[in-house]
């Protein structure tokens, strides 16, 4: 059980939501003034920065204390194991007391607690009975604590890490020798971590916590064409010389994209259109590597061309439908936030920190008044 | 196991118990917050009926343009005695005029303030012409050596993206002007053979020190005031790397960890003062880790460094909190 009220969870994202619509110029900043009150909740919170240096330097205290009493008390063998099970409850404790005495919400400090009590059950488990680490046990233990920390803190990177370490747990099966059926083992929890949270998203549509197992459902999906991809994936379990497994794998990565973008369009699913456009991506990437084609020195070219024909012809398409829009998708910007994530995505590639990304483009009108973008922001409805 | 809903807000949480955005948009409407086609407007976005796919073309123009120039680089590198001098200049240079013309005909006229794109894909039109700019330098030096030397030819490259970046308002041709002027001042150094050494640090200082100067001048000028983050980011970065990555040096070490706590402060209150709060993690991170390693160089001993990190690292901790609760709320 969540140990935030789903309602304030709801109302922190409606915040967010109005600012980017007082942002975009879809309301009108005395708007906001009168509908943020009402979506005030009673939880301390900070900006990410802060957020993300106070994580750092929380984690840092705990991993001594515990490292501390370990030196002092010269813990060795099952008495370290015994140490970081401790540990692992301690550190649950404290973060659920910052929590409830406190109120903290994504603060960085009740995090760090949370993610150390999973690292340290991690550790133990892994101890557990084994001198010499277990990896089964720890990527048990590993997924097990991380999905116990989505669930009750409500971290989506805590449910990432879940579904990405129950991923890998089959490839640490010692009666399994070879790679097809840990593959396959992992492909079948993918899809059974796939199905589930895409039922409990529809359960929630977009509202949360709908939205955070949009996220997991992603995963899982890229997790699934991971395992499937022999090529972008050597380095987590040499491919066997099976030809059968080989050439069904190949089949697997060009049906998987065109399934996700399918599903990502008939549900408005904006974490599975992104990540299949990326699978897309890779999969003719990893075409030529797969038949054993040699690269030509023309191929990229071939390629960017072919990913600015579909970027205009897709906007063109578009644009050209009824109020530029086909079957409610549109290649303009709507929101202030869409410019962000832009800016992520161009900083990222250019290595400049917090570079916004080119310009916004014009809005077009929606909802027969105002103007989406900062042109609205002038015009009333 | 103790709740938060227990904590605080029982008499409201059945009042606005799990409101969905739609529930809430119709309440504002009926309490005539907003408009009819304004709840309409927003109901279709909050439904997904209205759905943008902007990001992913643009993410899509990106990854063709970086991958054109990528190809067209790898094939005159591999076909260069085929094809010939003149037939690959004359390739890039076509390129390269077209799409600068494209550029200085269709584009936007020029002023200080944020200006609109002119059209989808002029920004990707530019950013392809300063790679193949790029390209075609680098292939004339390749070939005929005429800047003797990558200094000059980073140096000029610099110079032209920072003049296009501030013409047309692109700022990842911004920050590809900076990244070249970097590559200038790494290249200017090592051509003294005196990589990682307190010549390196120095031109990392003047490197920071520029960028922070011409950022807050054409700010204060009003020159693309929306430009000042970039400038503040990488140069703060910049000033701070150089100085950590001495504070262990023999006999200057102290004196370098002076000059990154003295950056750090600035940092720090600056980043407070301006709301920039980057700034102030930048500046407590690095001020920590260069005080940490010369501290514990000096000290030794893993008793001392547990204890250490958890003395030195609640007080952080509380002095940030206190500073969140003053300054650094929810963004």
């Amino acid at each position: 059980m969540m140990i935030y009220p789903r309602d304030d969870e709801r109302a922190i994202r409606q915040q967010r939501m109005v600012e980017d619509w007082t942002k975009s110029g879809l309301i009108q900043p005395e708007q906001r003034e009168q509908v943020i009150p009402e979506l005030q909740v009673d939880l301390r919170r900070t900006n990410r920065f802060l957020r993300s240096t106070l994580f750092i330097f929380g984690y840092m205290i705990v991993n001594s204390v515990v490292g501390l009493v370990a030196v002092f008390l010269d813990l060795r063998n099952e008495a370290g194991t015994v140490l970081a099970f401790v540990a692992a409850g301690a550190f649950f404790a404290v973060a659920q007391w910052l929590i409830t005495r406190y109120r903290l919400y994504r603060f960085g400090v009740e995090e760090a607690a949370a993610i150390a009590s999973a690292s340290f059950l991690t550790v133990g488990s892994g101890l557990f009975m084994h001198p010499n680490l277990s990896s089964l046990q720890a990527f048990m233990a590993a997924a097990g604590g991380s999905f116990i920390l989505f669930s009750r803190f409500g971290y989506v990177y805590a449910g990432v890490a879940a579904v990405v370490f129950a991923a890998v747990i089959p490839f640490n099966f010692e009666f399994v020798a070879s790679d097809t059926p840990r593959r396959l083992m992992s492909g079948v929890i993918l899809l059974l971590i796939f199905g589930l949270t895409r039922e409990r998203r529809k359960d929630h549509e977009w509202e949360f916590p709908g939205d955070s197992y949009a996220v997991l459902e992603t995963t899982a999906w890229v997790g699934l064409y991971l395992m499937a991809n022999l090529k972008l994936s050597p380095w987590l379990s040499s491919p066997d010389d099976v030809p059968t497994f080989y050439w069904a794998t190949y089949v697997v990565i060009w049906v998987l994209p065109p399934i996700g973008l399918f599903l990502a369009v008939r549900d408005r699913h904006r974490w599975m259109l992104d990540a299949n456009i990326v699978l897309a991506i890779v999969t003719m990437m990893s075409n030529k590597p797969y038949l054993g084609a040699e690269q030509k020195p023309w191929d990229p070219i071939l390629f960017g061309v072919l990913m600015i024909a579909i970027a205009v012809g897709l906007k063109r398409w578009l644009s050209s439908g009824a109020l530029g829009s086909r079957g409610g998708f549109i290649a303009a910007r709507l929101l202030s936030s869409e410019r962000e994530r832009l800016s992520v995505a161009g900083g990222a590639a250019a290595l400049a920190p917090g570079a916004p990304a080119p310009h916004s483009h014009p809005a077009p009108e929606i909802g027969g008044g105002g103007r989406s973008g900062g042109a609205g922001a002038s015009e009333r409805y | 196991m103790c709740d938060v809903r227990r904590q605080h807000r029982c008499g409201q949480a059945e009042e606005g118990a799990r409101l969905t955005t739609l529930e809430r948009l119709e309440r504002w409407k009926e309490a005539g917050i907003i408009t009819e086609a304004q709840g309409g407007a927003l109901a279709e976005i909050v439904r997904r009926d209205r759905f943008s796919i902007y990001v992913e073309l643009n993410v899509l123009l990106y990854v063709g343009v970086v991958s054109i120039v990528a190809g067209l680089g790898w094939t005159f590198r591999d076909y260069v005695v085929n094809l010939g001098d003149v037939a690959i200049l004359s390739i890039l240079g076509l390129l390269m005029a077209g799409a600068f013309g494209y550029c200085f005909t269709k584009g936007p006229g020029y002023s200080n303030d944020e200006i609109e794109s002119s059209s989808f894909g002029f920004d990707y039109v530019l950013y392809f012409a300063c790679l193949v700019l790029s390209a075609t330098l680098a292939f004339i030096e390749t070939r005929f050596a005429v800047f003797h030397g990558w200094d000059t030819h980073l140096l000029f490259l610099a110079l032209v993206f920072g003049a296009l970046a501030y013409r047309f308002d692109n700022r990842f041709v911004l920050s590809l002007a900076l990244s070249t002027l970097a590559g200038y001042l790494g290249l200017k150094v090592s051509a003294f053979d005196t990589l990682d050494t307190d010549r390196l640090r120095f031109a990392g200082f003047m490197y920071g020190g520029f960028l922070i100067g011409i950022g807050v001048l054409l700010h204060r000028l009003r020159i693309k005031k929306h430009f000042l983050d970039v400038y503040l980011q990488l140069g703060a970065n910049a000033l701070l790397l150089a100085a950590i990555s001495g504070v262990l040096e023999p006999g200057l070490g102290w004196l370098y960890l002076i000059v990154l706590l003295a950056l750090a402060a600035t940092a720090i209150y600056l980043g407070v003062r301006y709301r920039r709060f980057a700034l102030v993690t930048y500046g407590t991170l690095y001020g920590y880790a260069g005080l940490s390693v010369r501290l514990l160089n000096a000290m030794g001993g893993i008793i001392i460094g547990f204890t250490y990190f958890i003395v030195t690292g609640s007080i952080v901790v509380i002095l940030l909190v206190v500073l969140a609760r003053r300054f650094g709320r929810d963004e």
